[in-house]
């Protein structure tokens, strides 16, 4: 059954605190840069892709990485994929 | 056995590669020489004592949350939280000439005003190195070769200040003699003065431990006391790993952190002493003291002193044994609270030369040489050992009436241990950044691959793990 819109969200947000534990992932906003409100950087940012593949067996290919910009642009940009 | 990826070494750049394989689902085994993970910054015991094999420092410090710098992305990348290692601070290290002494703390602000004091005149030139060091991308991978000396001089006019920025930056991982690359070196300026050393509360084999246990829960397998002896090569890529006691492996791809010399030397297709102008000389010596009392308590308060006797630094292999003319003292006690260690120790390195070692003793081990060689071996460390207590006196006067405990390593000793061509401490003055080998399957992590230090090593092998290992099959 696919996930919906508020489980794809905790599923992202899970998968940025791993990837950087000492963030307050609870304030991020959803309509901000990711990468701009917890300094991920290009290796980090893959590790999202990375752990996306790994845990949900979702692609993302280069040509959208632009989609996972802001929280909220990732969970339109996954709906119905995981 | 077949892997997705064999690991040569369990060095801090293999252990860090190979978690990151780990984590994303290869097989991967790691096959160490040694029976205890951690390379030249394992651990030891002698008597009931257990000793660090290197460390002075963890070296690019930045406390949690600050975005960006190297331990920030380490930690991300192999999944830590800055409070698991427990760092804690230096209180203040020197740099210290004849006619002139430089301190610096984890807060750059104090080496500037230090700078600025000392060398009035060099105010804004120092100011505009640091600004253009804080604006180039030290991790760069392509970033070309350079003399950093041609560059300091041309923001720095007096070689007195230039030559006191080359003293640490140089000790602390140059492998060439008289200059050294520029990325390197602002590599090393970045981990030494913009962010700062700190170490570990728990001790490096816990440190060690930690990594380790994060690689074997990621699925990570590693075989102790099993030395490469051979990478069988055809139509340029390795096709099988062998291993001294015969045991063969198979691997879609090899990452080796045993240096760039030593790792070709295995290829069944190259001479025995291939890659020869490639041999790093930088060795040293160190000698470890023990003592009945913290340092502090014996006059020494920092934590690090890189000095030179004379204003005009060099940086090369002696021509005898060992130069004394420039040096380091660590005082590994003088971080935090200076409770980390229990007992007092100091740490005196100076530039060796391997050749002049094996000369006296006329061999590369004491095992394999003459009784006539050992008489002169030992003869020559004794001699060795008391010039480096004369360098300790100057900051502690009585320090010779407090040692418990004494050990002096030489390159002989680093060849030993690490099998390095020529005892090299840094590797090969030719970083192959991007980690490529003439071999399409074998690359290079750890020192030679261009980052050295505990920080810059995992880094190397994170970074080289990503990119030819799981990037190739984004
Ligand atoms: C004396 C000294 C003091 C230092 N102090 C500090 C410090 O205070 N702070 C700091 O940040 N850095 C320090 N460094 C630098 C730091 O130790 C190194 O940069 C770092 O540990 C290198 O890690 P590595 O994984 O690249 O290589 P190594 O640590 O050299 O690991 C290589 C591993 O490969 C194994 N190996 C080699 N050949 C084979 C083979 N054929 N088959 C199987 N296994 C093999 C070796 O046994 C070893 O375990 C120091 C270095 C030295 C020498």
């Amino acid at each position: 059954m696919a996930m919906s819109k508020d489980e794809i969200r905790a599923a992202v947000l899970e998968i940025i605190e791993e990837i950087a534990p000492d963030e307050d992932i609870a304030s991020m906003n959803d309509e901000e840069p990711i990468r701009e409100q917890i300094g991920l950087d290009s290796m980090d940012f893959l590790d999202i892709v990375m752990e996306l593949r790994k845990q949900y067996k979702v692609e993302v290919p280069e040509d959208d990485y632009n989609e996972l910009r802001t929280l909220a642009s990732t969970v339109a940009y996954l709906e119905g994929k995981m | 056995m077949k892997y997705d990826v064999v690991i040569i070494g369990a060095g801090l750049s293999g252990i860090a590669a190979g978690t990151r394989l780990a984590m994303y689902g290869k097989k991967v085994c790691i096959l160490e020489a040694h029976g205890v993970p951690g390379g030249l910054n394992s651990y030891y015991r002698r008597g009931t004592r257990n000793f660090d094999v290197g460390l002075h420092a963890f070296t690019n410090y930045v406390p949690k949350g600050v975005k960006g710098e190297p331990l920030t992305k380490l930690l991300r990348q192999l999944r830590f939280k800055h409070d698991e290692f427990d760092l804690r601070e230096q209180w203040s290290s020197m740099i210290q000439f004849p006619s002139c002494s430089l301190c610096f703390t984890n807060d750059f602000e104090k080496f500037r005003s230090d700078v600025h004091f000392e060398f009035p005149e060099e105010k804004d030139n120092f100011d505009a190195l640091a600004r253009h060091i804080d604006e180039c991308n030290e991790i760069d991978l392509m970033a070309p070769k350079f003399s950093a000396r041609m560059k300091v001089e041309s923001f720095i006019k007096d070689p007195l200040l230039r030559d006191m920025l080359f003293c640490p930056t140089m000790y602390y991982g140059n492998p060439q003699e008289d200059d050294m690359d520029w990325p390197l070196f602002i590599m090393v300026w970045k981990c030494l003065f913009t962010s700062g050393l700190a170490r570990p509360a728990i001790s490096m084999k816990m440190f060690i431990k930690k990594l380790m246990d994060k690689y074997v829960s990621a699925g990570g397998e590693i075989l102790y006391g099993k030395p490469v002896t051979k990478l069988v090569a055809s139509n340029g890529k390795i096709d099988r790993v062998m291993t001294a006691d015969g045991d063969e492996f198979e691997a879609e791809q090899v990452m080796s952190s045993a240096g760039l010399v030593e790792t070709m030397r295995l290829c069944s297709d190259q001479k025995e002493d291939a890659y020869a102008e490639q041999v790093g000389k930088i060795s040293a010596i160190e000698y470890v003291i023990c003592l009945d009392r913290m340092p502090k308590d014996l006059g020494l308060d920092k934590t690090i002193i890189f000095y030179s006797n004379t204003d005009k630094f060099t940086f090369r292999r002696p021509e005898g044994v060992v130069d004394f003319t420039s040096g380091i003292i660590c005082a590994p006690n003088n971080y935090g609270d200076g409770d980390i260690m229990e007992e007092g120790q100091v740490r005196i390195s100076h530039l060796s030369s391997f050749p002049a070692w094996k000369k006296l003793l006329g061999a590369e081990k004491p095992s394999e040489a003459s009784n006539e060689g050992i008489e002169f071996y030992q003869t020559m460390k004794h001699e060795i050992e008391s010039r480096c207590l004369d360098d300790a006196r100057v900051h502690m006067p009585e320090v010779g009436e407090h040692i418990t405990f004494a050990d002096l390593f030489t390159p002989l000793t680093v060849k030993r241990y690490t099998n390095h061509a020529e005892g090299s401490l840094y590797g090969s003055p030719e970083k192959h950044r991007d980690g490529r080998t003439q071999y399409g399957n074998l690359f290079i992590i750890g020192a030679d691959q261009g980052f050295h230090g505990i920080i810059g090593s995992m880094l190397s092998g994170i970074s080289m793990a990503n990119m030819h290992c799981l990037l190739e099959n984004t």
